[in-house]
């Protein structure tokens, strides 16, 4: 409507309103910046791991009695175990497992096709028996699973690799059966199953998705068994107590120690958690500032212009027609901070990716983050927009 | 055109009532030029913001052109103001941050005019009043007379058949007054009914009638001539 | 006279409280969540050992694949860690003031069955030097002698945890304790040490906790232990077999030494270059030689001990208290020049531009502190809140340093807020207000 003539006043105070302008333009692109953040670290929780995380339970038992340093003593006593855990009511299956994925602790190793006269790619391998891939719930897209004889036969080096390490190590998407070397082309593996989809150790790695599962069984007198158990998701916190129960019972030389898998992801990404919440603290304190800025301002800009406000109501304004002109300058204020903080936005995401390894900002959220805007400047000039309504048109008539 | 019986105003603070107006009988026909005068706190600035219908009244009748006025809702009271009546304030009220040219705008923006015409209208009502050659000025850069001239262009751009002046010589010297004053006669002139408020009798005598007001209640009128005659005493 | 502005300016503060509220609250919070996310960056930059850090050095060499370097993406980058042979063999020198290898594990310590089940602790096995470099603070007893490590004396230093659980706390120096399979002696028991970052060995978190046992290092081999640490390798052998573990190029060790002046750091640098050629003539260390001496401070710079995100939000903290100071920019020009008439009369009453300006200047930096004495309380608080969403021992919270910082803070604030709206109600021209009223 009036863009003109409030154009023209904008101008003419320009001061106070490119302060206010400014306001919202930083806070539009600190804002942008913190919820790109927040999502990436909500991403890395909540994406899909192609494991069953509401449904495992991790046992670690680590033996203190010096009994378990005798011949065959913990290789008897993990058989045991897997008997028990796995005769349990409500286990699907249970295994031995070198590592625990998600845990953020793991080992990795590179891999290449045999002969292939480049660098080893990266891959976070985990040793486990036949029940592993069941007890992971990840899916088997191609081949087979582990066997027994995997495991039993000492020169056997059959492996199962994850469809994204799969298909970096063969392109062309024909890496069942293939042979695979580290560094030098002793002892080769051979690719025997693709796994759909499985995470390994450590969440933020860049490599997270490429995984091997190799066979063996696992657990030392140092460092004790750790096994996973899968079960119904209903029945695991039940389940886990039973677990430390009977396995104590079956030996009390140890000490055991259950979580599910998912609360170990929630352990491994704590801090993501933790700087989701002070980031969400931190938008929240800064729209408010704003909002309160936004307040003020046009508080003063009602209070300033009572005479006007009054002349105007004099010469036919009705309420509805003062209450728009304020919204619509402060539309246009917005609206120009707006303008300027998107380019502000993303020069500090570009900063924030070149110099800390900050994630790109996307234009969808860009779009929200200014709709979000008009209608926090909008809503905050509305009280002292209605207040400036108010305002008799008899103050006209008043000489100052 | 302006008829009003027993309009009172009352200003309540905390337990005390204030008469402003304490039952105000006035009429004003259509084309008349009167002025209403009163030391300062007879309530001529009350009767001059009721009768603009810029503040309601509390009891008695007021008849605008025929319409009952006594109740209307803001959004009517606004459309009558910005059809029906041309203000002149004392302190001109021109908005520093427009031009001469925005300034008198401001009521036309309310009547949803297309830009075309509005346009027309302001440079009409610049030229009636002499001041074709600033439209782009800032009130700041204009004499105490050109403001008040281009307050008489925005209070006349619509075309009102009432103008209601309130001090319109207040804030100028005696030899700019004058214009003023003969800008008033020839709106009247025009066919415009002029209500004009002040305190200065030689300023009153400018009008062809005069109502007197004391604590908030007519002392004084002239009889009301009757349109013809009047405009006959004027030509001769 | 500054006296007189300052009740002053509390009487202007006292005039419009909500006015008021809303620029000491906005600039309270701007300078609270500042502070709270600039303390936590300069926790994470702190000098943990200011008294010796110049001297302590992180030994580095490239041991790496000669095909590949130890990281693809930085071509400079060399390991860092050492092995053990390496370890073992720079031990030989005698330029260091005291100097040693370390690695962590976690080993079964047995307390009397009365006192409860055996339990699994965070263990260092370390060398004499250990406690003479890093200095942590004794309760009872002290580290062990270089002769504990020749003859592989089992002796022991526990944390102040382990003391607590296993003897209740009491001076438990001479007493016998058992870990693992054999018994050690009790030879020291540390107080609390915290050191933050862990530098020593940041290699799994600069939050990790100090270990609560130290033993010497040659244990390792009769207790059957690996590092629970970070082990990096890139050959291929037989990780079950010591001989091979011990003789690999596999790098677990956090190598140390004190050098405690410029020619004996000098010294120990060509003798570290010297032992490098050398191997590299026993067809070791194949790459572009590329060894690394460096002090506390220069390891943790390499290191980046302050965690980006960290980082990150100290930078949007501070743009966020430049959003606040722009919000009591604008309200403080509002507030003064709305004050115009008033200046004008004070102005025609005598009063000079400066003394106008030094007076709103002054209210500007009464509404600066007070929002600074807020900002303060709100990062007590915020540092709270940050420690409970990290279920770490160690917690941030505000130090002299910081509170000076924040106090400087508010009043920067307060002055580039001010400055401004100060020179703009100081430089109205009196007359045009007194007229127009």
């Amino acid at each position: 409507m009036e863009l003109g003539p409030i154009a023209k006043t904008l101008i003419r105070n320009k001061i106070r309103f490119l302060l206010i302008g400014l306001e919202v333009s930083l806070t539009l692109a600190i804002v942008l910046n913190c919820i790109n953040m927040m999502q990436d670290l909500q991403w890395q929780i909540d994406r899909p791991t192609g494991l069953d995380e509401e449904g495992i339970i991790v046992v670690r038992s680590r033996p203190f009695s010096q009994d378990f340093r005798e011949e065959g003593y913990l290789e008897n006593s993990r058989k045991a175990d897997l008997e028990l855990m796995r005769n349990l009511p409500g286990v699907l299956a249970a295994d031995t497992f070198s590592h625990v994925p998600l845990s953020g602790s793991g080992s990795s190793s590179g891999y290449k096709p045999l002969g292939a006269e480049r660098h080893t790619l990266n891959c976070n391998y985990f040793v486990t028996g036949p029940s592993g891939v069941d007890t992971l719930g990840v899916q088997l897209i191609a081949g087979r699973n582990l066997t027994l004889d995997d495991i039993t036969e000492a020169e056997s080096k059959n492996v199962l690799i994850t469809k994204a390490y799969a298909d970096s190590l063969f392109p062309d998407g024909d890496a069942l059966g293939k042979q695979i070397q580290g560094r030098t082309a002793e002892n080769p593996d051979t690719i025997v199953g693709i796994i759909e989809q499985m995470h390994g150790s450590w969440p933020s790695w860049p490599f997270v998705n490429n995984v091997m599962i190799r066979p063996g069984e696992t657990g030392s007198v140092n460092w004790g068994i750790t096994y996973m158990v899968r079960a119904k998701p209903a029945q695991i916190n039940g389940l886990a107590r039973t677990l430390e129960e009977e396995l104590l019972k079956l030996n009390d030389g140890r000490n055991v120690r259950t979580e599910t898998l998912a609360e170990v992801k929630a352990d491994t990404l704590g801090t993501n958690t933790a700087i989701i919440k002070m980031l969400a603290v931190v938008i929240v304190l800064l729209l408010l500032v704003t909002a309160l800025g936004i307040v003020g301002m046009t508080s003063f800009s009602v209070t300033e212009r009572t005479h006007h406000i009054g002349t105007r109501r004099a010469l036919g304004a009705r309420q509805v027609d003062i209450m728009r002109y304020f919204l619509t300058e402060n539309w246009v204020i917005t609206t120009s901070g707006i303008l300027v903080g998107v380019g502000l936005a993303y020069t500090l995401n570009y900063a924030l990716v070149t110099f800390v390894n900050g994630v790109k900002l996307e234009w969808p959220l860009v779009i929200y983050g200014i709709l979000g805007m008009w209608i926090i400047g909008q809503t905050a000039a509305f009280i002292p927009a209605w207040r400036g309504a108010r305002i008799s048109p008899a103050v006209a008539t008043r000489t100052v | 055109m302006l008829s009003m019986t027993a309009v009172k105003k009352i200003y309540r603070t905390n337990s005390i009532e204030t008469y402003a107006l304490s039952g105000i009988d006035i009429e004003v026909r259509e084309g008349e030029f009167v002025a209403i005068m009163g030391p300062s706190g007879c309530g001529k600035t009350t009767f001059l913001n009721v009768a603009g219908l810029l503040d309601t009244f509390d009891q008695g009748s007021y008849l605008l052109d025929g319409q009952d006025v006594s109740r209307l809702s803001d959004a009517s009271m606004s459309r009558i103001r910005n059809e029906k009546i041309g203000f002149i304030f004392q302190s001109f009220n021109l908005i520093p941050d427009l031009d001469v040219f925005d300034n008198v705008d401001v009521p036309l923006r309310y009547r949803g005019w297309n830009a075309k015409k509005r346009k027309e209208a302001i440079t009409e009502s610049l030229q009636r009043v002499g001041l074709s050659g600033r439209i782009k000025h800032l009130p700041s850069q204009l004499s105490g007379g050109q403001q008040q001239r281009v307050a008489f262009a925005r209070a006349l751009v619509g075309e009102p058949s009432l103008i209601l002046a309130d001090e319109p010589t207040g804030n100028l010297d005696s030899h700019m007054a004058e214009g003023i004053l003969d800008l008033l006669d020839e709106i009247n002139q025009d066919g415009a009914t002029v209500v004009m408020v002040t305190h200065d009798a030689t300023i009153a005598k400018r009008a062809h009638r005069l109502v007197r007001l004391l604590d908030g209640q007519v002392v004084e009128a002239d009889s009301v001539p009757h349109r013809s005659a009047f405009s006959l005493v004027e030509s001769l | 006279m500054l006296f007189y502005q300052i009740r002053l300016a509390f009487k202007s503060i006292r005039r419009n409280p909500v006015l008021s509220m809303l620029m000491i609250g906005g600039i309270g919070i701007g300078i609270g969540v500042a502070t709270v996310f600039v303390t936590a960056h300069y926790l994470f930059s702190l000098n943990p050992i200011p008294e010796k850090s110049d001297v302590l050095h992180h030994v580095q060499m490239d041991n790496w694949d000669p095909n590949r370097g130890w990281d693809d993406n930085d071509p400079e980058d060399i390991p860092d860690q050492v092995t053990y042979r390496d370890m073992v063999n720079l031990m030989k020198s005698d330029i260091p003031t005291y100097q040693g290898g370390s690695f962590k594990t976690f080993l079964y310590v047995y307390p009397d069955p009365e006192m409860g089940r055996p339990f699994k602790k965070i263990t260092r096995m370390c060398f004499s030097g250990f406690f003479k470099m890093f200095e942590p603070p004794f309760q009872y007893g002290s580290g062990w002698d270089l002769s504990a490590d020749e003859n592989l004396e089992p002796v022991v230093v526990l944390g102040p945890e382990v003391n607590q659980k296993v003897f209740g706390g009491e001076n438990s120096v001479g007493r016998m304790i058992r870990i693992e399979d054999r018994d050690f002696k009790v030879v020291g028991v540390l107080d609390h040490w915290r050191p933050f970052p862990k530098y020593y060995d940041p290699h799994n978190g600069a939050f990790e906790t100090a270990e609560e046992v130290y033993m010497p290092f040659e244990f390792f081999r009769l207790l059957k232990v690996r590092s629970a640490g970070n082990t990096s390798n890139w050959q291929e052998f037989d990780w079950s077999d010591d001989d091979q573990y011990l003789a690999s190029e596999a790098i677990w060790i956090q190598f140390w030494v004190q050098l405690d002046s410029a020619p004996q750091k000098e010294a120990y640098f060509s003798y570290l270059n010297s032992y490098v050629e050398e191997q590299k003539k026993l067809g070791r260390m194949q790459r572009p030689t590329h060894n690394k001496l460096l002090s506390v401070m220069e390891w943790l710079d390499d290191r980046g001990a302050v965690p980006e995100e960290a980082t990150s939000l100290m930078a949007i903290s501070l743009l966020f208290l430049l959003v606040c100071a722009l919000n009591l920019i604008g309200i403080l020009l509002g507030k003064f020049l709305a004050r115009a008439p008033e200046v004008s009369v004070r102005r025609a009453m005598g009063a000079s531009r400066f003394s106008i300006f030094v007076e709103h200047l002054v209210e500007c930096e009464t509404i600066g502190v007070l929002g600074g004495l807020l900002g303060i309380a709100i990062s007590i608080g915020g540092l709270e809140a940050v420690n409970s969403l990290f279920d770490n021992e160690f917690s941030f919270s505000l130090d002299g340093n910081m509170l000076v910082v924040s106090i400087l803070l508010s009043l920067l604030a307060g002055l580039v807020a001010g400055m401004y709206p100060a020179w703009r109600i100081c430089t109205i021209p009196p007359a045009v207000y007194l007229r127009e009223r």
